[in-house]
């Protein structure tokens, strides 16, 4: 800048002179070059001014960015989540049905096995022609025996079937904590938003008033306390039924 | 051990609440109601004649534990045998919970084999305290 000065004063200097000596064509050059001396300057100005307002166009259209995650994205990705959590309880309890359906006819088989099994038994024990009907009683029990057997197989099937459906609550407990996670992420954003430009603060807090009431019920609203299922083992943790009863029989109890 | 008393199963999962009570009837107790929280299961405690109290840890109004505290330092619930069954799985958690008072403690996943087990030894321990 100094030097700009100085060269103005120089070039003002000049000029005086050469309007007192009246040479116009130095007084042209002259003027033109003090007024594009002006002209860098404002040019200067102007390109930075530019500079600043391009930057400050760019963080916001980034800003927007991070409002945009907050309202709809995140939102969706809890909508999502949520979805699994219904959806997987809605398989389960359908599965579940079944196995209601299923187990009193596996017991009632087990029952009319037992009935007719008995009254053979007395077919059995009674004066009867001997040759064909102790073959056919013979036959019989063995099939009732079968039968029973079978009813208790597929007893412990359907038992079996019933705790793989067990499934569902733990990967429902760590879905619950991945919603509540990103629920931190979301109103931490929107924080953020908030703090570094007041003037879109209604529109994220309307946002987050909404999903919070647009939410299903099944999501946890409130941070989980407790650790939820393990899902690595470590030494801090019981890691079977075994580890638990070891520990609290250590204790006395 | 009475085969027709009154259980309360407590657990935020209706998946979880239906796996116990169907493994409860396979054991002969028919006679179960389900709350779905802590804070719901508590007025149900007040208002019934419980003999026994299944719940789960974690759930979001009240939780397993504070419910446990709750029916201890209640005069009419104190001596309510109480098993939890839960995920939660750090030993520290176990140990409060049997300073808290709970009769049996089981980790999910479990079979039912160790539903049954936990039941009879609850019992058990019961009986041979009230013989003493």
């Amino acid at each position: 800048m100094s030097s700009v000065m100085t060269t103005n004063e120089d070039q003002l200097t000049e000029l005086a002179q050469e309007i007192q000596c009246g040479n116009s064509d130095e007084v042209q050059r002259l003027l033109h070059e003090v007024f594009a001396a002006h002209e860098s300057d404002l040019f200067n100005g102007m390109g930075q001014l530019t500079r600043k307002l391009h930057d400050s166009l760019r963080s916001f259209d980034f800003d927007s960015r991070l409002a945009d995650i907050a309202e709809n994205e995140l939102s969706d990705a809890r909508a999502r989540l949520d979805y699994v959590v219904a959806k997987t309880e809605e398989s389960a309890h359908r599965t579940l049905d079944v196995i209601e359906e299923i187990a009193p006819i596996s017991k009632q088989m087990d029952q009319q096995a037992v009935a007719v099994q008995s009254r053979w038994l007395s077919v059995l024990r009674a004066d009867m022609p001997m040759g064909e009907l102790t073959a056919l009683a013979r036959d019989m029990r063995e099939f009732t025996e079968s039968v029973q057997t079978q009813a208790g197989r597929i007893s412990s099937g359907l038992t079996e079937v019933m705790m793989a459906q067990e499934y569902q609550d733990i990967t429902g407990q760590v879905l619950r904590r991945v919603i509540d996670l990103v629920q931190e992420v979301e109103s931490g954003l929107v924080e953020v938003i908030r703090q570094r430009n007041p003037a879109q603060e209604t529109d994220p807090a309307d946002a987050l008033a909404h999903n919070r009431s647009a939410g299903p019920g099944a999501c946890s609203q409130t941070a989980p306390k407790g650790d939820g299922p393990q899902i690595a083992a470590g030494p801090g943790v019981a890691a079977n039924q075994d580890d638990v009863d070891e520990l609290l029989s250590s204790l006395g109890f | 051990m009475d085969k027709n008393m009154n259980i309360l199963i407590v657990d935020d999962f209706s998946t979880m609440r239906r796996i116990i009570k169907n493994l409860l009837r396979d054991l002969g107790f028919s006679n179960t109601t389900e709350a779905d929280d802590g804070a719901t299961a508590w007025p149900v405690l007040q208002g019934g004649n419980f003999d026994f109290l299944v719940t789960d840890w974690n759930m979001p109004d009240m939780d397993g534990l504070s419910l446990l505290k709750a029916v201890r330092g209640d005069e009419r619930l104190d001596s309510l045998p109480v098993l939890l069954v839960t995920a939660e799985a750090k030993k520290e958690q176990i140990i409060e919970a049997a300073q808290a008072g709970v009769n049996g403690y089981i980790v999910k996943p479990f079979t039912a084999k160790t539903l049954k087990e936990k039941i009879d030894k609850i019992f058990e321990r019961i009986e041979s305290a009230n013989a003493a």
